[in-house]
C-alpha cells in the first residue's frame, strides 16, 4: 500500500493541514500584534516629544515669572554702573584736557586729589556691578538649560542656593530661613533639577502672596538621612484643600486665575522626580501652609 | 532554526520518500517526541543531520540536497505566506526586497529569527548580484531559494554564476537570459 492510499497518510495530511491553519491564525495574530506594537511605540515616541515640549513651555513660563525679578536684579547694578561710568567719563575728560594742554594747572589740586582717590573705587565698583550682572545672566542661562536626558552628578546644596538666588527678588517680602547641610552628590539632569526646585519654591511664594494679611515665611531644609537626601520646603501660605491636594499632579489643573498659571508645573515636577527615582510628599492645611518634602536616592 | 523550515523539510521528505523515512530520520536525529512548531526555534544541527542522511540515502552530494531543499523551501514558504509574495510583481523586485520587505515580515512573525544578511545589487538590467552572509553557512540553501523564486516568477530564468567565497559569503548572479 502506497502512502497515497494509506488511510493513516490521508489522516496525517488532514492533521497537517489543520496544524498549518492554526499556525496561520497564530501568525496573523502575531503580525497584527507586532504592527500594533510598532504603532504604540511610535505613539509613545510622539508623547515623549510632546512631554518634552510641554516641559520646555513650562520652563519658558517659569522664566517669564522670573523675568521681572531678574530685570530688577540687573537694573540695580546697572544703575550704579551707569552712574560710575558717567563720573569716570567726566574725570577722564578733565584728565585728558589737562594732558593735551601739557599743563596740570587746568585742574586744581583738590579736584586732582579727589579724582585720584575716587577713580580706583569707581572702577572697582563698576567691575563688581558687571560681575553681578554676569552672575545673574549666568544663573538664568543655567536654569534655561535644555540638555534633555543628560544625567550628571550634582551638588543639591548648590542647586538649592542657585534657585534661591534666582528667586531673590521674589523672596524680598518673605522671611526666608534655610538650613542647607552638605549632602552627598545626586544623579540628576541639571536643567530638570532647577525646574523642580524653582517650581516648588515659586508655588510656596505664590501661596504666601495669597495671604497678604500674614507675614510670609518660607523654610528650606536640606538634610542627609540614613539612606536618602531630604529636601523640605515649608510655607505659611494659603495651603490646599483636600481636593486640590489630590488633583495637584493632574496636568492642566490649576487654582490660579486664568492666564497666570499653566497648570502643568506640579505634574512635570512629579514626572521629573519619578524619572530620577525620587519621591515627593505634600502635606497641607488650608490657611496654615504647606510642606513639600522631596527625597532623593543616594547616587 | 525556526520550526517552519523543518515543517517544509518534512513535507519534502514525506512527499519524496514517504512517511516511514521521515519517521526514521526523526527517530535517528531528533530528541524523542519531537514536534516542530513553526514559530519555535530548534537546533540547526538536527536539520543538517537529516539532510546529510538524505544525501547519503540518495547518494547525492550534500550541497545538492541542501540546494534542492532551498528550491522546495521557497514554494513551501510562498504557499504559507501568499500575501507577502503577492507584494512582488517579478523576480527582480523580490530579490531586491529580501532585506527590506521579506526580512521585515519575518521579524514580525518570529522572535529572534537569526536572519542572514542579504545584499542585492542590480548590476545591469539583466543581472542581479546577491551576496549572502550568515554564520550558519547555508549559502546553498539560499541559492536554492533563489532558484525557487526565479522559477515561481519566470521559468525561463537561469542562473549564470558561481560562488565567490565558500561558506560564509556567496555571491550569485542571475540573468533573465537563458545561458546554458
Amino acid at each position: 500500500m502506497t502512502d497515497a492510499s494509506n488511510p493513516y497518510y490521508i489522516a496525517y495530511l488532514r492533521e497537517k493541514k489543520a496544524k498549518q491553519e492554526i499556525e496561520q491564525l497564530l501568525e496573523d495574530s502575531t503580525r497584527q500584534l507586532y504592527e500594533k506594537n510598532q504603532l504604540l511605540e511610535q505613539k509613545i515616541h510622539q508623547i515623549k516629544l510632546q512631554q518634552q515640549s510641554i516641559i520646555h513651555q513650562e520652563k519658558l513660563a517659569t522664566l517669564g515669572t522670573l523675568a521681572a525679578g531678574v530685570a530688577h536684579e540687573i537694573n540695580n547694578p546697572l544703575a550704579f554702573v551707569m552712574s560710575n561710568v558717567n563720573t569716570l567719563t567726566s574725570y577722564t575728560e578733565n584728565l585728558l584736557s589737562a594732558l593735551t594742554s601739557r599743563s596740570a594747572k587746568n585742574i586744581d589740586n583738590n579736584t586732582l586729589t579727589m579724582i585720584l582717590e575716587d577713580f580706583p573705587e569707581l572702577v572697582s565698583d563698576t567691575n563688581q556691578g558687571f560681575c553681578r550682572i554676569k552672575d545673574i545672566v549666568r544663573n538664568l542661562l543655567f536654569f534655561a538649560r535644555t540638555d534633555a536626558e543628560v544625567v550628571s552628578t550634582l551638588q543639591l546644596k548648590d542647586a538649592v542656593e542657585l534657585a534661591l538666588k534666582l528667586l531673590g527678588p521674589k523672596l524680598k517680602n518673605v522671611m526666608l530661613t534655610h538650613q542647607l547641610d552638605s549632602v552627598p552628590t545626586i544623579s540628576f539632569n541639571s536643567g530638570e533639577l532647577n525646574q523642580v526646585l524653582i517650581n516648588i519654591l515659586v508655588n510656596s511664594i505664590q501661596a504666601c502672596e495669597a495671604m497678604p494679611e500674614k507675614a510670609s515665611e518660607i523654610n528650606v531644609l536640606l538634610t542627609h538621612q540614613s539612606n536618602h537626601i531630604a529636601l523640605s520646603v515649608s510655607d505659611n501660605g494659603c495651603g490646599m484643600s483636600e481636593e486640590t491636594l489630590t488633583r495637584m499632579y493632574d496636568a492642566f489643573y490649576t487654582t490660579k486665575p486664568v492666564g497666570t498659571g499653566t497648570g502643568v508645573g506640579m505634574s512635570i515636577v512629579l514626572q521629573i522626580l519619578k524619572q530620577h527615582n525620587c519621591d515627593i510628599h505634600v502635606q497641607s492645611d488650608v490657611g496654615k501652609g504647606t510642606t513639600v518634602c522631596v527625597t532623593f536616592p543616594l547616587s | 532554526m525556526k520550526g517552519i523550515i523543518f515543517n517544509v523539510l518534512e513535507d519534502m521528505i514525506v512527499e519524496q520518500c514517504g512517511m516511514a523515512v521521515w519517521n526514521d530520520l526523526l527517530k535517528k536525529h531528533a530528541p524523542p517526541e519531537r514536534v516542530y512548531i513553526s514559530a519555535k526555534s530548534y537546533a540547526e544541527t538536527e536539520l543538517m543531520a537529516i539532510t546529510n542522511d538524505v544525501a547519503l540515502m540518495l547518494n547525492m552530494p550534500l550541497q545538492d540536497v541542501v540546494k534542492a531543499f532551498g528550491h522546495y523551501l521557497f514554494n513551501g514558504l510562498a504557499s504559507r505566506h501568499v500575501g507577502v509574495i503577492k507584494r512582488f510583481e517579478d523576480f527582480t523586485s523580490l530579490v531586491m526586497g529580501i532585506h527590506d520587505v521579506i526580512h521585515v515580515e519575518v521579524n514580525k512573525l518570529y522572535h529572534e529569527p537569526a536572519l542572514p544578511t542579504i545584499i542585492s545589487r542590480i548590476i545591469s538590467p539583466e543581472q542581479i548580484e546577491v551576496t549572502y552572509r550568515s554564520p550558519r553557512k547555508m549559502c546553498f540553501c539560499a541559492e536554492g531559494l533563489l532558484f525557487g523564486a526565479a522559477q515561481h516568477f519566470a521559468p525561463e530564468y537561469r542562473h549564470c554564476a558561481y560562488c565567490l567565497h565558500a561558506q560564509w559569503r556567496r555571491s550569485l548572479y542571475f540573468s533573465d537570459r537563458v545561458t546554458t
